[in-house]
């Protein structure tokens, strides 16, 4: 009843969706992957950077989706590029998606093995959050946007929990800013792009949030605002707290760091703080494996995207269980790194490029 | 019998009054009694049990001798304001087993009908299960009448709507819906109307039978429809944009829809100033998470995280769990259980035998179960508290999903420690979430967000503060107040 487009979102929604989707599994770790070298930490720098290319980015993306207002990336390729091409080009963003879920629920996993459960098997942490994941993936939109919306509140906890570390910490690690050189702040891009991952999220949705074309933009602008100066305050907060030469070590900074200090009554804030990023990773999962699905309907003709979202999950499951040690964890998570800076950079520009050529509007579906 | 066969009464008394009997074949509580008027003979029939008979002799025996020499018909004699006149069989069937009194005259193929029902109902009381401490102190009762009167009197307005329905295919039971127009949206009003209609059931037993009927997700363990028995809880609901739903002989009112913070509003917040009212918001929802997670947590910790307990606690715990046989998980459902058997116990048992069941429940079982060596100390505070806890929320119904609620995240903390219970938390929210009742989500105004609806749910703010109406039941009219203390504005001013 009370019918209004039940896949339609709110911008704040649309907001909230894209954070929640940026907002996983690499976060932990980001700070120790854009580690520039054992003299001084400049890591920081690099997060801020990595902000601004996603800002341009979202401006770009925001150009290109525009000219296909009613569109997702899916049918914005085979409008653009014809049926075979297109659905070729939207196979292969479903991969992608498949990916990185696979990735989000390897790192959950590897992350929980080394913390918290060192003899539980992997398949049972991996196929636990795979089930409780595909209870909302089946869902519409608008209802998975509000999951999204209340785990917002748990943003809060993280950096009140963090607040006890100001106890011991020392400025002078950051001394001399940029000290570590230009270049290698740039090369460091690339390692701590993954965990930015989330915002491509925004070529897909456009189509189902309500609002002017600069309402959508500035939403995606605060997010990304919000997000990177979430991950820059706790990058700071870890070089603040961790000497270059520690920080080398240590595979999961804000963890480490959370180790350290204890409250009155609660010994392990990190155990607190594993329990509450698993509800982050359930969302960004969801966010992910839904998109998968909603390709999936849309490429292949589907009904509903809920008859896909058992398999997706199943597929992320399997892939998240493929890689076997530590070395195998970092190819592939090398190799998604690749794979993420080709979909969102290179695909989206080279299809920016050739619809400004060709200049390709949005025709009547 | 043949459907097509024309049930109409006819001219001669004495077919009437048979064909009627008929109907009723082996009913002895229904009776006739003749009598003539004007020289023609005419009979009233009635279900002795349903009527009040001394009512019945006022209203027209009394009066017969009386106007026997003056002009005019049976029907005029009859002082009562619910006359009419009926011709067909089935239509008479239906009056008279709502309480009417038929009567059929020699002559006349009409039959008069008028109501002469026995009202036998209790007083009204204060709720048991929804007591206040101040505020009215009157409750709905087992009469629909009685009770949409309570409704009818304290919203004085034209545009009060009450519609009634007949529900369960044998009972034929009385019901009604009351909401107001202009504010509740009619297409909320028009699917509840449809999903009554849909009802295809023998009988309506209560009012948590109708909600079965009719709510979207039976699977879910969180109530869509809050049950109350107060008419000032009804009211106020009433004018938020939602549907009251009352059933005859029952004092419960249904209100549809209902969202997760509407069970946890009580008449007594709006009573307290605003403060205190926030206050005690807060603690009812801090008592639904120590009601949920509280034995999770002990259990995970105590099995999986024992590292979690700072030093100088470390030393009671271990001593007080050392000695115990049993995996916490099994200690913390003995005695959970045990709280639910007491529970179940003293509900059913007269009040001085419940209380004994209380004290042989709580004192005995609880201190000889840790001399024992069966339960740690520990577990007892935990379920102890547990137990206070989920008694706080100011709706049974709430308050029985969150005791059902504790279980899987007590499962889960056995088999996954602290993340099992995020898994389960994850869960909880994601169906909270999903659960949208009659098109409104149950989980606003915190998903989807709406900043003027918090004013009502995690705090109270003032009265004069909250002019918006919830906007998840999609009102017709948004605000429900003017601005309001337009005179302190002015005072300060100065």
């Amino acid at each position: 009843m009370i019918q209004e487009n039940k896949q339609s979102i709110s911008p704040r929604q649309f907001m909230i969706f894209i954070l929640q989707t940026q907002i996983g599994a690499g976060f932990i770790s980001l700070p120790f992957s854009v580690h520039t070298s054992e003299r001084s930490s400049d890591g920081w720098i690099t997060v801020l950077l990595i902000g601004i290319i996603i800002q341009i980015l979202i401006t770009l993306y925001s150009l290109l989706v525009k000219r296909f207002p009613s569109l997702t990336f899916f049918e914005i390729m085979t409008a653009v590029f014809g049926k075979f091409m297109g659905k070729a080009i939207s196979a292969a963003y479903i991969l992608f998606f498949l990916l990185i879920a696979g990735q989000i629920l390897l790192v959950y996993c590897s992350v929980l093995e080394v913390w918290v459960f060192p003899q539980t098997p992997n398949w049972v942490i991996v196929s636990s959050m795979s089930l409780v994941a595909l209870y909302l993936v089946k869902e519409k939109l608008q209802i998975i946007s509000r999951y999204h919306t209340v785990i917002c509140y748990v943003l809060i906890i993280l950096p009140v929990l963090s607040l006890p570390a100001y106890a011991n910490v020392e400025f002078r690690y950051l001394l001399p800013v940029g000290g570590s050189g230009v270049y290698t702040i740039l090369s460091k891009i690339p390692d701590g792009f993954l965990s930015f991952i989330g915002f491509e999220v925004m070529l897909f949705l456009y189509p189902f949030v309500k609002g002017t074309n600069k309402q959508k933009y500035l939403a995606a602008t605060y997010s990304n605002i919000f997000y990177t100066g979430y991950t820059t305050y706790f990058s700071l907060l870890t070089y603040i707290f961790f000497s270059p030469e520690e920080l080398m070590l240590v595979p999961q900074p804000v963890l480490y760091i959370l180790k350290a200090f204890t409250f009155p009554v609660f010994e392990r804030v990190d155990i607190l703080f594993l329990s509450t990023w698993t509800v982050l990773i359930s969302s960004s999962l969801v966010s992910y494996a839904y998109l998968t699905s909603l390709g999936i309907k849309q490429t292949f003709g589907l009904r509903h995207h809920k008859t896909a979202a058992p398999f997706v999950l199943a597929l992320c499951t399997l892939i998240a269980l493929y890689p076997r040690n530590d070395l195998t964890v970092e190819k592939f998570l090398g190799q998604v790194t690749n794979l993420s800076l080709a979909f969102t950079i290179a695909v989206p520009a080279l299809v920016f490029l050739f619809v400004l050529l060709f200049k390709k509007q949005k025709v009547s579906t | 019998m043949d459907k097509n066969e024309k049930r109409e009464i006819t001219l001669s008394l004495n077919e009437n009054t048979s064909l009627i009997e008929n109907e009723f074949k082996d009913s002895q509580d229904i009776k006739t009694s003749y009598f003539t008027f004007k020289n023609k003979k005419a009979a009233a029939i009635f279900i002795e049990t349903l009527i009040n008979e001394e009512k019945l002799s006022k209203i027209i025996f009394e009066r017969l001798p009386g106007v026997e020499n003056t002009p005019g018909e049976i029907s005029e004699v009859i002082s009562s304001s619910t006359v009419t006149t009926e011709k067909n069989t089935d239509k008479i069937v239906d009056k008279l087993l709502n309480a009417y009194v038929v009567i059929f005259s020699e002559g006349s193929d009409q039959a008069i009908c008028f109501s002469v029902a026995e009202n036998l109902s209790r007083d009204m009381q204060e709720p048991g299960n929804e007591m206040v401490i101040r505020g009215a102190h009157n409750g709905f009762i087992e009469d629909l009448n009685t009770n949409i009167h309570l409704i009818r009197k304290r919203i004085a307005n034209k545009n009060l709507a009450v519609k009634y329905f007949k529900v369960g295919k044998k009972t034929n039971t009385n019901i009604a819906i009351v909401y107001m127009n202009e504010i509740a949206n009619p297409s909320l009003v028009q699917e509840i109307e449809k999903r009554i209609r849909a009802i295809e059931s023998d009988m309506i037993f209560n009012p948590g039978y109708m909600e079965e009927f009719l709510e979207d997700q039976p699977s879910s363990p969180f109530p869509e429809m809050l049950m109350t028995e107060r008419p000032d809880r009804a009211m106020a609901n009433i004018l938020d944009g939602r549907v009251a739903l009352l059933t005859a002989d029952s004092p419960t009112a249904l209100i549809l829809p209902s969202g997760f913070f509407t069970f946890y509003q009580s008449p007594d917040d709006y009573n307290s100033r605003f403060i205190a009212g926030s206050f005690y918001r807060m603690i009812r929802m801090f008592a639904f998470f120590i009601a949920i997670f509280f034995p999770a947590l002990y259990i995970a910790t105590i099995s999986y995280h024992l590292e979690v307990i700072p030093g100088e606690l470390i030393i009671p715990i271990k001593s007080s769990i050392e000695r115990i046989p049993y995996p916490p998980i099994i200690e913390a459902l003995i005695m959970e259980l045990t709280i639910e058997l007491i529970r179940e116990a003293g509900i059913r048992l007269p009040s001085p035998i419940g209380q004994t069941i209380g004290i042989v429940g709580g004192l005995v079982i609880g201190d000889a179960v840790v001399q024992a060596g069966l339960v740690s100390n520990i577990t007892i505070i935990v379920v102890a508290g547990t137990a206070v806890a989920s008694f706080v929320v100011p709706s049974p119904e709430m308050n029985t999903a969150v005791r059902m609620l504790r279980f899987p995240f007590m499962f889960a903390a056995a088999s996954f420690g602290y993340i099992g219970i995020s898994l389960c938390f994850i869960l909880m929210v994601m169906n909270l979430c999903k659960l949208e009742p009659f098109g409104s989500p149950y989980f606003a105004p915190l998903a989807p967000l709406q900043l003027s609806g918090l004013k009502d749910s995690l705090i109270r703010f003032p009265d004069w503060k909250m002019s918006k109406r919830p906007k998840e039941v999609h009102p017709e009219q948004t605000t429900s107040q003017g601005p309001n203390r337009e005179w302190d504005k002015n005072d300060s001013g100065e």
